[in-house]
This record gives C-alpha cells, structure tokens and sequence, in this order.
C-alpha cells in the first residue's frame, strides 16, 4: 500500500496481505455476529434464525476497502513497471529489470487477490442467517 | 443402502447432482488439459510463436480458470442456503457416544421419547437433527440423505435432512473416535408420515411385556444390567448404555454390529469386548448360555 516510488518487497505483497486481512475480517464479523445472536437466541424448531445483516455490511464494505486498496497498488505497480518496452523475463542485474520484475510480478498478485477478495465475499451475498 | 450417489433425500439429491456437475465439469478440463499435452508433443512438436504462448497463458491459465471457478461457485453456494432450511417439527436429538448413538425424540407437542441405534423419521417432512457428543468427537453422516456433521463436545451441531423415498438407509460414524469407531453404525427407517405418527405415539407406553419372557426379564434385573439400561415401565433405569425399551424392533444389536438374532445378542453379551474392542459394556461369559438366552429372548421380546 505504502505509496512508493520505487517497487520494493513491501508493494509486492500489499495486495495479498489485503486479501488475508479481508478474510479475517469477513470471518471475524460473521464468526462473531453469529456466536452472539445464537446465544442470545438458542434458537431451534420452528425459530427463527437469527440474521446477519450487520455482519454482511462490514463483510460489503471491508470489500469495497479491499478492492479499492488492491486497485490502488496495481495502479502504482503499472507505473513501476510500464516504462519503456522491455519485455519479461526481467533477469538482468540492473535497477530497471528488479523495477520492471516487481511491478510486473505485483500487478499479476493484484489481479489474483483481487479475484480472491471477490470468491471471499461472495456466500455474503447468498446466506442472510447464522445457518 | 449405504451410497451418496443413490440418494433418498432432497439433500443428498441436491449433493449428488453437485457431485455429477462437478465431475462433468472436470472431466471437460481433464480432456482438454490431455488433448493439449498430446497435441504439443505428438502433433506439433515444434515450438510455436512466443505470441501464441502468451495468449495461451493469458486465455488458458488466466481466464478460463477465473470463469470456470467463478461459475462453479455461483452453482455451488445457493445451494447452501436450501440445504439449510429449518425444520417442520419433529426434532431427533442424537449424541454420539463411544461407540453407539443415544436418540431422543422431541415431537413439537407430546414426551420425548428416548431410543437408541435406529432412527425413524417420517418421509416428506424436513426432521431437524441436534448432534452432540459427551466424550469425543463423533460424526453423524447418513449417506443417502444427507451430508455429515461433526459431534463435538460442548457444541450443538444441527442438522436438517428430508426424506422423500421411504426405506432403510445405513447411517456411520464418520470421524475416528477410537477402537471401535469401524463399529458404530445406525439404521434409519423413513416411514410415510402417517405410519410415522402412529409409531411414535405408540413409544410412549412402556412395551407390551411377553409373558413367555418373565424369566429373561428376571435375570435382566438380577444381573444388574438395568444399572446402564432403561427398559421403560420396568425399575431398569440406567442411562450410561442404550436404551432398550424397544429393542426387538431394532434390526441390529451393538450400533450395526451384527444382525439381531437371539444368537447374535447371546453372543453380544457374553463376549462384548471380544466383538467390540474397548466397549463401554462388560461382557459376561459367567453368565451360563441357557441364562443368557432367556435375557436375549426377553430383549428379542421389548416391542
Ligand atoms: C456398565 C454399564 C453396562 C452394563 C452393566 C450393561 N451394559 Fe449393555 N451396554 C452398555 C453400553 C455402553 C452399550 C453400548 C455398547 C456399544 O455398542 O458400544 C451396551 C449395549 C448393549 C446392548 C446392545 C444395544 C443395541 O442397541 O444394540 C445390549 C443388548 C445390552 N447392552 C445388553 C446388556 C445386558 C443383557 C446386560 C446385563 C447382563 C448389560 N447390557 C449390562 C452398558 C452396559
Ligand atoms: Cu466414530
């Protein structure tokens, strides 16, 4: 995350790191929400079972921190690495190739965490109770 | 009897077809993965044009994987949501112990009603299960209803399964809980509704007692054997082992074990250890054969 000029180990794995964050969080949230609405509850037959609509609007709008937040450190890694016409493998012992190399790799960690985030999110938007 | 993929519930239906879905969906990656292989070294060995490889990271590793997962999880997740739908009344508690499973009945309005090793639930009607255990975990898993849930001490798990064709399905233990986890198995009888009803208020009188059966019943209490079993309407009232007010309805004796005959309880009861390691029953091979049989003839009687 940390703007920087330069790539360096930390821009790499910011967007990972934000995917593992938003599944703790998502998990947390729902964890939570449910182990005290069904303690408060004890619901069984015929009940109902308590909602989470709370949990899944933190769950929404930790992924829309996410996703902006992964969005953000492509757009950084594009411009570490989208200069001049190099293209990979990036293996040379020079500034430019480690620049290029790792703007290159995080932008493709960028794209995976960003389907991550997604598949994380997604039962949010099919299960509204502690089922 | 015992199949996920012959299934006689909405839940194992629902399950099976993922299952089928899934394997489809595989086998078109698997052949298309295998087509490539062949094609790259037996059709065109020779090296292709680095554009081409490219595309062909970016269409086939990127995208397709994307899509097709993405797809499968769209399929899969809703289902979660319809396999969980409360249930219509009839509540089963089942406790796993070691190495046999405690039923309790607890129909909306009437006494609960105690059993053990067999379940019957009604077809056509979602049975909500409550699942827990006071020693180790267990695993409550009826195959051709329905998926698996843990036992877990301290917890209740619950579980909703729909019958909808009636018939007997073997239910097992699903998570290892020591020697005899191999031999800890139920039965589960859907009965149509109305056969259901009946049945289940008919349990809440005590058996009809056999007159045939009073010396067995005799050696049943001297022995002791109600200090761990409850025979409802008699002063056998234990609650550390099944209970055994119906007994002669089960199909089988020691969880699944072997078939119930009288042979086979005489043997349960004189050599229970040997045919169920670690049991949580004594055996009793002082008990003379004739004796023993007359107890298994009085349990054999318990309908
Ligand atoms: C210390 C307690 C204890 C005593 C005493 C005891 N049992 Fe058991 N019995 C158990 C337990 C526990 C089980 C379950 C064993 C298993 O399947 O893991 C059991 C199972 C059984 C079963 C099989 C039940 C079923 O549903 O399949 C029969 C039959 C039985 N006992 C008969 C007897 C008889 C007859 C006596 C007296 C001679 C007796 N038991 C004494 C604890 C006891
Ligand atoms: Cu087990």
């Amino acid at each position: 995350m940390i703007a920087s000029t330069r790539a360096n180990l930390v821009t790499l794995i910011t967007a990972p790191t934000v995917w593992a964050v938003h599944f703790l969080v998502c998990y947390v949230a729902a964890a939570t929400h449910c182990a005290k609405a069904m303690a408060d509850a004890r619901v069984f037959t015929g009940a109902e079972w308590p909602d989470i609509t709370l949990a899944r609007f933190v769950i929404a709008a930790a992924t829309v921190v996410a996703l902006a937040a992964i969005a953000l450190s492509s757009r950084q890694a594009w411009g570490h690495w989208a200069h001049g016409d190099a293209e990979p493998p990036y293996d040379d012992a020079t500034f430019d190739d480690r620049q290029q190399f790792l703007g290159f790799a995080t932008i493709l960690l960028c794209g995976l965490s960003f389907v991550g985030v997604i598949f994380v999110a997604l039962p949010a938007l099919f299960i509204g109770d502690c089922r | 009897m015992q199949s996920a993929l012959d299934p006689g519930g909405h839940e194992a239906r629902e399950v099976a077809s993922l299952f089928w879905v899934m394997l489809a969906g595989a086998g078109l990656v698997w052949s298309a993965v295998m087509g490539l292989a062949v094609y790259a070294t037996r059709i065109r060995p020779d090296p292709h044009e680095e554009k081409v490889g490219h595309r062909l990271i970016l269409w086939g590793g990127v995208a397709f994987p994307v899509v097709v997962l993405a797809g499968l999880l769209l399929y899969g997740l809703p289902l979660m949501t319809t396999l969980r739908e409360p249930g219509e009344g009839l509540r089963i508690d089942v406790s796993g112990e070691q190495f046999w499973f405690r039923v309790t009945y607890r129909p909306k309005d009437g006494a609960p009603v105690a059993s053990a090793n067999e379940i019957r639930m009604p077809v056509g009607e979602r049975v909500e299960f409550a699942l827990t255990a006071p020693d180790v975990i267990h695993s409550f898993w009826i195959p051709s209803l329905g998926g698996k849930v843990d036992m877990i001490p301290g917890r209740e798990n619950r579980l909703v399964l729909k019958a909808e064709r009636p018939g007997s399905y073997r239910g097992v233990c699903a998570e290892f809980c020591g020697a005899s986890h191999a031999l800890m198995a139920f039965t589960v009888v859907a009965m149509e509704k109305p056969d259901f009803d009946a049945w289940l208020a008919r349990q809440s009188a005590p058996p009809i007692e056999d007159a045939g059966a009073a010396t067995g019943k005799e050696l049943f209490v001297n022995n002791g054997c109600g200090a761990c079993h409850r025979v409802s309407g008699t002063e056998a009232k234990g609650e550390v082992g099944p209970d055994l007010t119906r007994f002669g309805e089960r199909g089988t004796v020691g969880a699944g074990l072997l078939p119930n005959t009288r042979d086979n309880v005489v043997r349960f009861i004189r050599e229970t250890d040997a045919l169920k390691p670690r049991v949580k029953m004594p055996a009793y091979p002082a008990l003379s054969i004739e004796d023993t049989a007359a107890i298994a003839a009085y349990l054999g009687s318990l309908k």
